[in-house]
């Protein structure tokens, strides 16, 4: 998928004691002028070490991975948005380049 | 097998209200009815934190900080935060993890008001991907194990207060015990504006004179 057919944003992250988890959203929003088929993945490039993706579906040659859930298709102008908890126990400045693939993993 | 079922969704999903505010700087008035939990020793968490991507300059300060609870023992920060309760607290997003741990002894009430502000508030850019997050919970536990008057049962907040990339602010209550609003700015009675002109006109008579 071309960069410019999906931009990314996300939420500030909420620290919770009892999972100990920092917790968000990322939003992904179809910016180009046609629809998008499901489903996508959105794939956590460069997180830092000791940071992790507490709820990854899966890795991709070590590369955590989220599939957006029951997603058919993204119309243009449409929004999805996924939770995200990362394992940070050294409290490091969490950050990723998210890249989004249309299509199955498998 | 029906009320089985009801069981499991009521477990499964919280309860929580959404609320959006408009663009700008804004405080917030938080209060907990903590009646339910008086002499409980617990404690309470604050944390405001920036997001994963591009996050704009923004703080917080926690002002006002009441009730019939007693604070208990030192509290703990980490990151960009300074103050101590019932004193002012001022927290900014300039580290990924700005917190503020404090063992409290509830009573039967609780509030303090959350004031945001800063750039990502007042003149958001356009250019910032992420958005910042307050976080307020309850603990029943000195240690802030044990969720307290809270329907998220997983992550245990209370409440929750997100910066938005367009400067607006949305409220997540997940406590029914527990109200996020606007606090309504002191507006002087008329009554008290016209002693005032009139005080202000005493104080210059007594100049002139």
């Amino acid at each position: 998928m071309r960069p410019n057919q999906v931009a990314t944003t996300a939420s500030g992250l909420a620290y919770s004691r009892v999972t100990q988890t920092f917790n968000g959203t990322v939003t992904l929003k179809n910016i180009s002028g046609s629809a998008i088929n499901g489903p996508l993945q959105v794939l956590f490039f460069g997180l830092p070490v000791n940071v992790a993706l507490a709820n990854a579906t899966r890795n991709l040659s070590g590369t955590p991975y989220l599939t957006v859930p029951a997603l058919a298709s993204l119309a243009p102008g449409q929004s999805v948005t996924v939770s995200v908890q990362f394992k940070n126990p050294s409290n490091v400045k969490i950050n990723f380049t998210p890249v989004i693939y249309s299509g199955s993993m498998n | 097998m029906r009320k089985l079922s009801s069981i499991l969704i009521a477990s499964v999903l919280c309860i929580c209200f959404v609320s959006v505010a408009s663009a700008g700087d804004i405080t917030y008035q938080v209060t907990v009815d903590t009646s339910s939990i008086a002499g409980t020793a617990g404690s309470f968490d604050l944390n405001f934190n920036p997001g994963p991507l591009i996050t704009q300059a923004a703080s917080l300060q926690i002002l006002n900080f009441a009730g019939n609870g007693s604070l208990a023992g030192g509290p703990v920060l980490t990151g960009n935060v300074s103050g101590a309760l019932p004193t002012t607290l001022t927290f900014d997003n300039g580290t990924a993890f700005n917190d503020y741990f404090q063992g409290f002894k509830f009573g039967s009430s609780l509030t303090f008001n959350v004031s945001l502000y800063g750039p990502a508030l007042s003149s958001p850019n356009g250019t910032a991907t992420s958005g910042s997050t307050f976080a307020f919970s309850m603990f029943s536990d000195a240690a802030g194990t044990m969720p307290t008057l809270t329907t998220d049962t997983i992550d245990g907040f209370a409440a929750l207060i997100n910066v938005n990339l367009d400067g607006t602010t949305t409220v997540t209550n997940y406590s029914l015990q527990t109200t996020v609003e606007p606090a309504v700015p002191a507006v002087p009675e008329p009554n008290a504006i016209s002693r005032n002109i009139s005080l202000n006109n005493r104080k210059r008579l007594a100049f002139l004179a």
